[in-house]
């Protein structure tokens, strides 16, 4: 009984500051409306596809033969196809699986997995793979695209999240 | 149930909090830029440092195809390739020299030719004449003065530096030892590959040395113009393989966070380039060897010092009409980076027009010379067997009705902004492909479709500027349109002729050319005409042509050439103004309804949709829904729906008068089929009664 009423102090704690990083977060989120940037002239900006590849599994050799999945969605039926294109930095090779092709008919909100097997993709040195999609439905034209990193921790995209992160949390 | 809360605790270890770890400790805190070494220190005796700096940048493959018809090359792309055979001079960058108890003996710069020298950047650069080991320094910052006759000195102070927290230049350092007689001769390097110089520092001099050229050339093409303007410190953020957008996105997923090159206009004030993602160079965007957006870059913060920048930014694809403040900033940007590149090539990439000679390219002197928009993704390279090089670029010379087509990504094969010039009078004013190959045709030599007398950049300078042009305070809202009024201001009589016809060719029209007036009627407003007021009606009554929105922009964007006309309301000039009621009479085509939106200074556009939901990278998720709302940048408003021909808003008086407005009278065309012969009149007059009033006129 005492323990069910530590935690729920604890709890009443940590869930309003879960709110507010959970609020945070969106808000940071890119938004919609123009946030006075001066971009350079962009490829397109509908980048509805959603592709959900995370590095969990870098190689910790050289010949290490690992797999990389990539999880694509459309918020919506799309009755068109969409072509793939996977790249591949220097010094990794495609051991299994196409290099690009065609997704037909995906549903909406339904994964579509796409898998190839690769060696080089290692902690030996910090190298990416890129997953690139396009398609059209109706004159609309949809992108994306995803990068993974072997050696994440090693980039500075990753030094600027954990900064940000750790000064945020010490403005609290 | 406990497991679930102390899988929560652990998530929150992991998940909520940095992580401690002192790679970071050197970025938690902001460190201060490394003091300028500029001060020339005296010695007794002396030995000479003799040497120079320079800088390898990749060079540009060309993609050529043999037309089938005229069998003449065909320019279809440009890529990175290899690096330049020779290294360019890193010029006037500044110079330290340190001995071996890490003190600096002396201070210098480089000078045109990348020869180290003393801080005037002409005398000998001069160290103790003490035997030691000396560190020289060559960083990536100027500080200079720029001289021109007539015109009053200003300032290059730029640095360009790896990250924002550590502030650091890139720096190329040798040590030799000195016997304290003889000269000390040092040669330093810094190169584009990244297997002979890890931060690929090339790309940081490149940088440095493109918004130096820039810089000499605003010098030498703007007369006796004041432009200190251009003495405000420029701040250039790059790191090889690192997006920028992450400091702004810092949780966004850098996996599916979009990478590019931007000017940060609200914010630091800060150009950055992109060096690629996650440390990928090779396929990536990159922008530290692409020099026009380098330079585009450069320009947005020249307009925001020394013009006025009023954009909303965000992203702009080249492919439909859009907010014609949003076209006339990136316009500008483009115009200034093609500018400076065709006629100061040589300072900038000196192999570029062998290799177009090489290709065939050689009908006239004008072909081989660089007067495209480009930007690179990744390279090739032939050392490191690595053949990556794409990206897209249009040739500013081509015709507005015949330009180039996207070579990549989801407008892949959509033209560049392609005007038509007897259909859409006018609508080169809200397309910044036109603006930039209309700018860059005027002012420049570069064959038929280019100027026969090109109108000198200075013109062009001072039309756009804060002291003469369309930068000054009082405008406050701006268009290519006001720009090139100033133009023609500027030049006078030559304007009547071929720089017309020219201006014409993309859909610049202009107002004062009557080009919008047909049939008895002004068929077009300017952007941001300035309403007056008087008694009977206006001399030459309005008609507004509602067209459906633009189905490139996935049918969300409202048509800003047709749909909209756009009035400033400046209470100087009417300071009793109260009401405006605008009456509607169709003439022909569909029945349309009509707004009335005002908005405040630096208002970013109202859509006429919303979206339902908005993913993680920014789009539209979902289709756009027809919404009527108004936003915080709106004063006032009717948008009352159905089918009313009066319309009107009220209560101007309440609103802060030391401010203008602009009033944006907009046909309400969402998801409406429109005919495309369908045209209102309309008048408006400052009286909350149909029929009554003032009339207001531009």
């Amino acid at each position: 009984m005492l323990l069910s009423r530590k935690y729920f102090l604890l709890l009443a704690l940590i869930l309003p500051a879960l709110f507010v990083m959970a609020s945070k977060s969106t808000v940071e989120k890119i938004p919609a409306k123009p946030v006075y940037l001066s971009n350079f002239t962009a490829q397109g900006t509908q980048r509805i596809i959603q592709i959900d590849m995370k590095n969990n599994n870098s190689a910790t050799s050289e010949k290490e033969i690992i797999p990389i999945t990539a999880q694509v969605s459309m918020p919506f039926d799309f009755d068109g196809e969409l072509e793939y294109k996977w790249l591949l930095s220097e010094n990794i090779v495609l051991v299994h699986g196409a290099a690009n092709g065609k997704i037909s008919q995906l549903k909406a909100n339904k994964n579509y997995s796409l898998k190839i097997q690769v060696q080089g993709f290692s902690t030996v040195e910090n190298r990416q793979i890129v997953l690139q999609i396009s398609g059209n439905k109706n004159g609309r034209r949809l992108t994306a695209d995803a990068i993974i990193s072997s050696k994440m921790e090693d980039t500075f995209e990753s030094i600027v999240q954990n900064v940000e992160k750790i000064k945020m949390e010490k403005r609290q | 149930m406990k497991l679930p809360f102390f899988g929560l605790l652990l998530l929150c270890v992991a998940g909520c909090s940095g992580i401690e770890n002192s790679q970071y400790y050197e970025f938690l805190s902001t460190t201060t830029e490394a003091a300028l070494c500029a001060e020339n220190l005296t010695h007794t005796t002396s030995v000479k440092v003799t040497g120079s700096a320079s800088f390898f940048k990749r060079g540009i493959n060309l993609v050529v195809q043999t037309n089938p018809t005229t069998q003449l090359p065909d320019l279809k792309n440009l890529t990175l390739g290899d690096p330049l055979q020779t290294a360019l001079p890193v010029r006037q960058a500044e110079v330290a020299v340190y001995n071996s108890k890490n003190q600096i003996v002396q201070c210098g710069r480089t000078n045109d030719l990348g020869l180290l020298k003393a801080v005037d950047g002409i005398s000998n650069l001069l160290i103790p004449a003490t035997p030691d080991t000396y560190s020289v320094h060559v960083r990536s910052r100027s500080n200079i003065a720029l001289t021109y006759p007539g015109k009053p000195t200003f300032e290059l102070n730029v640095s360009v530096k790896k990250d924002k927290y550590t502030n650091q230049l890139y720096t190329l350092i040798k040590s030799s030892f000195s016997n304290g007689v003889d000269d000390l001769a040092v040669n330093l390097t810094a190169y584009a590959r990244q297997t002979e110089s890890a931060e690929t520092n090339g790309g940081g001099f490149n940088i440095l040395n493109d918004v130096y050229t820039t810089y000499l050339y605003l010098k030498n093409n703007t007369g006796t113009v004041d432009t200190k303007c251009l003495n405000q410190k420029i701040d250039a953020y790059w790191k090889a393989g690192f997006n920028p957008f992450q400091y702004l996105y810092p949780e966004a997923d850098p996996s599916t966070l979009g990478s590019n090159s931007f000017y940060d206009q609200a914010g630091d004030k800060t150009l950055n380039i992109t060096g690629g993602r996650l440390g990928n160079t090779s396929f990536e965007n990159t922008d530290h060897f692409d020099d026009y957006v380098i330079i585009h870059e450069l320009g947005h913060f020249i307009e925001d010092h020394c013009g006025q920048l009023v954009t909303p930014g965000g992203s702009h694809t080249l492919v439909s009409r859009t907010d014609p403040q949003l076209a006339w900033s990136e316009g500008w940007a483009n115009f200034l980076a093609a500018q400076v590149m065709y006629n100061s090539l040589a300072q900038i990439n000196p192999e570029f027009e062998n290799k177009m000679v090489e290709a065939g390219f050689t009908a006239n002197v004008t072909q081989k010379k660089w007067s495209f928009l480009s930007s690179t993704s990744g390279f090739t390279d032939t050392l490191l067997n690595i053949g990556n090089g794409s990206g897209f670029m249009f040739d500013l010379k081509k015709s507005g009705s015949t330009p180039d087509s996207w070579q990549e990504g989801p407008n892949l094969g959509s033209f560049y902004d392609k005007v038509d010039p007897t259909k859409y009078i006018g609508e080169g004013h809200f397309r910044e492909g036109a603006i930039t190959r209309g700018f860059f045709k005027l002012a420049n030599a570069c064959g038929t479709t280019c100027a026969l007398a090109p109108i000198n950049f200075e013109n062009i300078w001072r039309s756009f500027n804060a002291i003469t042009g369309a930068g000054l305070s009082s405008v406050k809202f701006k268009s290519s349109h006001t720009v090139l009024e100033n133009v023609k201001s500027f030049v006078g009589g030559s304007w009547a002729g071929d720089l017309q016809t020219k201006a014409q060719a993309e859909t610049l029209h202009l107002n004062s050319d009557s080009s919008y007036l047909s049939g008895g009627y002004n068929k077009w407003v300017p952007f941001a005409s300035t309403l007056n007021s008087q008694f009977g009606p206006c001399a030459v009554p309005t008609q507004i042509e509602p067209r459906v929105d633009d189905p490139i922009l996935s049918g969300s964007n409202s048509d800003h050439r047709y749909s909209n006309h756009y009035y400033v309301l400046d209470f100087s000039l009417e300071p009793t103004l109260n009401t405006i009621g605008v009456k509607f009479s169709k003439v022909s085509g569909t029945d349309t309804e009509f707004d009335l939106i005002l908005f405040q200074e630096n208002y970013t556009f109202n859509s006429d949709y919303y979206c339902p939901s908005i993913n993680s990278q920014g789009s539209c998720a979902t289709a756009f829904v027809p919404s009527r709302t108004t936003t915080t940048d709106v004063v006032r408003s009717d948008r009352t729906s159905g089918a009313i021909s009066y319309k009107k808003i009220t209560n101007l008086q309440s609103l802060d008068r030391t401010k203008k407005y602009l009033l944006n009278i907009r046909a309400y065309t969402p998801s409406r089929s429109i005919a495309s012969t369908t045209l209102y009149t309309y008048s408006m007059r400052d009286s909350v009664t149909d029929g009554l009033g003032n009339y207001l006129c531009y």
